[in-house]
């Protein structure tokens, strides 16, 4: 099993009158945002992604967002390219780049490629839909054309890596006379590529299509996750794919320390504010017209979290598997558990949960690392990963 | 090559015209006004509808357009003979997205002597007025929007039903907004032109009515007190009235500003 570190750049805590409207999502007014916060917060979270590579995370996740408080981090690739310099031997993984957002998609190519040549070889290329915040209303991507640019930007890129010559593309979004993609990447025919979603069918069956780690980024909670992955892995024996676990990530919210009851004090707040506030969806975007199925209403892309009556607590997330924290007891033997049921290959780990301090992030890591990792580490050990690039860890 | 217009729909029963109305998003036609303007069953055709008989492409406008136009046709023809006049350009009647399909046709294909109706068209962009992003709405935000008085039955029964089919297709050529530019295609557009808005418009205040009328020389302005952004569902009595004293008007005549 292979674990890797993944932070969203959360902004420290807004004051409440910023959440009106969107809640994080687009539209806090700019005018909450301190520069000298946010440069604490980078220098605290490239910290951060440091001591995970040292303490022998597979990969470093960086993911894009736009106009969102939740996760300042409009564009991965750059802390992608000091994370590439700053380590060594971990995985960097870009989950991903919202391919709709750029234009022309060889941008996406070209950036992604020399992240595999800065890092030697360790990329790992992700191609992600975006959520709806970030590409229809930050974006102003119609949700009429997501799929379909998005598929031909795929198809572009993927065209860009594979040719040593130039070529003509002439798309419906995007026509080049000359597609020249330089530089060519190490990882040979192109990086092992990771397909992000947050349960939509579409996106899992695109991942199965292509050969791609389908990535489960919703923090809705094991319960869901089991829920729908007979779907994804039916998708994937549908395409004569075998049943190798690392063909699918999760990502994890865990909160390691001493105890049980120690877990609770140390992450409490930091645990409520994720899930109550940070990735909570808010009633402004919920009206997206996603589809023109004769379903009329029925939501393809699940909420974030699923509302309650009430706000929920820290023992709430737990019993909802939202979070799986407690002593490293606790805590192994849940993800042994959850990493079995659901066949994980890859758990992406989210460790910095949200706003929690340095200090405490550091705590969760090392604790995640030396008492739980070790216990998990020979999971799925007689599969082979083809979708982690060879060179990393090499050095290990 | 074009015979004017007689006079109105009204009198489409001696032999008139023909005319087609062209919906926006509302999917149901405003049934009331289009009676008192003609007995006949109208030929309709709605952007939403049009909008998801299309498949995504380069140019979702003009994907749109064509096969708006073809409906249009289609339209036409079905009329029975006695009304079917070949060599009278039809008339149009646009609402909101409909309008603005509407006089996009309408700049692709001059003829003087033509009326166009557009009403609470949309299809420009002020900076003073932003225009909401509807298709991004639920249902009382967009009931709250699009009427004057939300309690209206009509507007209930849009509550209840929102959202309309269709959105994600005409979202190709309305999202956020619906502006390609049309400003810059206004100059070809020769048609005797009525503009209708809504005194209470929160969606297209009266501004943009307004700024079609100045973009169009000789373009009637009528605009209804007490009204929302969907005149013909929310007073199509005086909707009605208002496109009929346009259409009875001879061609020749020059429109001042009501």
């Amino acid at each position: 099993m292979k674990f890797h570190w993944f932070v969203e750049f959360t902004y420290p805590r807004l004051p409440a009158d910023a959440l009106a409207g969107g809640g994080m999502w687009v539209t806090p007014a700019r005018r909450h945002c301190d520069p000298a916060a946010l440069a604490r917060l980078y220098e605290d979270t490239l910290a951060g992604y440091r001591l995970a590579a040292q303490l022998g995370f597979d990969g470093l996740v960086v993911n894009e967002h736009h106009q969102y408080a939740g996760s300042v981090s409009p564009s991965p690739n750059l802390f992608a390219a000091v994370l590439a310099r700053e380590t060594q031997d971990a995985a960097i993984v870009v989950l991903g780049n919202s391919l709709v957002l750029y234009n022309p998609p060889t941008r996406v190519a070209e950036e992604l490629a020399v992240l595999d040549v800065l890092s030697g070889g360790r990329l790992v290329a992700g191609f992600v839909l975006g959520t709806p915040m970030d590409a229809c209303f930050a974006g102003g991507v119609a949700p009429g054309e997501l799929r379909t640019r998005w598929n031909e930007a795929h198809q572009l890129i993927r065209r860009a890596w594979a040719a040593d010559e130039p070529f003509a593309f002439a798309g419906a979004y995007t026509q080049l006379a000359h597609v020249n993609v330089w530089p060519r990447t190490v990882q040979q025919p192109h990086p092992p590529i990771w397909l992000p979603g947050t349960g939509s069918k579409d996106t899992w069956a695109l991942a199965a299509q292509h050969n791609y780690c389908y990535c489960y980024l919703s923090f809705g909670g094991t319960q869901k996750t089991v829920a729908f992955l007979d779907e994804y892995w039916s998708a994937v024996r549908a395409q004569q794919w075998d049943d190798n676990p690392y063909r699918f990530a999760l990502a994890q919210v865990i909160c390691v320390s001493e105890t049980d009851e120690a877990a609770e004090r140390d992450y409490a707040d930091a645990v409520e504010y994720f899930f109550g506030t940070v990735t909570a969806s808010a009633p402004m975007f919920s009206h997206l017209p996603v589809t023109d199925a004769p379903s009329r209403g029925a939501a393809t892309q699940p909420a974030r979290t699923t509302p309650a009556a009430a706000p929920l607590r820290y023992a709430d997330y737990v019993a909802r598997g939202q979070v799986i924290a407690g002593s490293p007891a606790t805590v192994t033997a849940a993800l042994q558990k959850l990493a079995r049921q659901c066949r994980i290959g890859h758990l992406i780990c989210i460790l910095q949960v949200g706003t929690l301090s340095a200090e405490l992030t550091a705590k969760n890591a090392r604790l995640f690392a030396t008492e739980v990792m070790p216990q998990l580490r020979g999971l799925h050990a007689d599969r082979p990963d083809h979708w982690t690039p060879q060179r990393a860890g090499e050095r290990r | 090559m074009n015979e004017p217009v007689p006079h109105a729909i009204r009198g489409a029963a001696a032999g008139c015209t023909r005319a087609v109305y062209v919906g926006g998003i509302e999917a149901v036609a405003p049934q009331r006004c289009l009676q008192l303007l003609s007995p006949h069953a109208w030929p309709t055709v709605f952007a939403a509808d049009v909008a998801m008989d299309t498949t995504p492409g380069a140019n979702p406008l003009l994907d749109l357009l064509a096969a708006c136009a073809a409906r249009v046709h289609a339209a036409v023809a079905g009329l029975p003979a006695r009304l079917a006049h070949p060599a009278v350009t039809p008339a149009l009647i646009g609402q909101g997205f409909g309008a603005m399909l509407a006089a996009e046709l309408a700049c692709l294909t001059p003829d003087p002597a033509a009326p166009l109706v557009l009403i609470s068209p949309l299809g420009l962009w002020l900076d003073a007025h932003p225009l909401a992003n509807l298709l991004a709405l639920g249902g009382d935000s967009a009931t709250a929007l699009l009427w004057h008085n939300p309690d209206h039955p009509a507007a209930q029964q849009m509550r209840a039903q929102w959202p309309p089919h269709g959105l994600n297709a005409l979202s190709r050529v309305a999202w956020p907004f619906a502006e390609h530019g049309l400003r810059l295609r206004l100059r070809h557009l020769q048609r005797r032109v009525l503009v209708i808005a809504g005194a209470d418009d929160r969606y297209t205040p009266p501004a943009y009515a307004q700024a079609f009328v100045e973009r169009l020389p000789g373009a009637a302005l009528t605009v209804i007190a007490g009204c929302g952004h969907l005149p013909m569902l929310e007073r199509p009595d005086e909707t009605a009235a208002a496109i009929d004293a346009f259409l009875a008007t001879p061609p020749s005549s020059t429109w001042s500003h009501s």
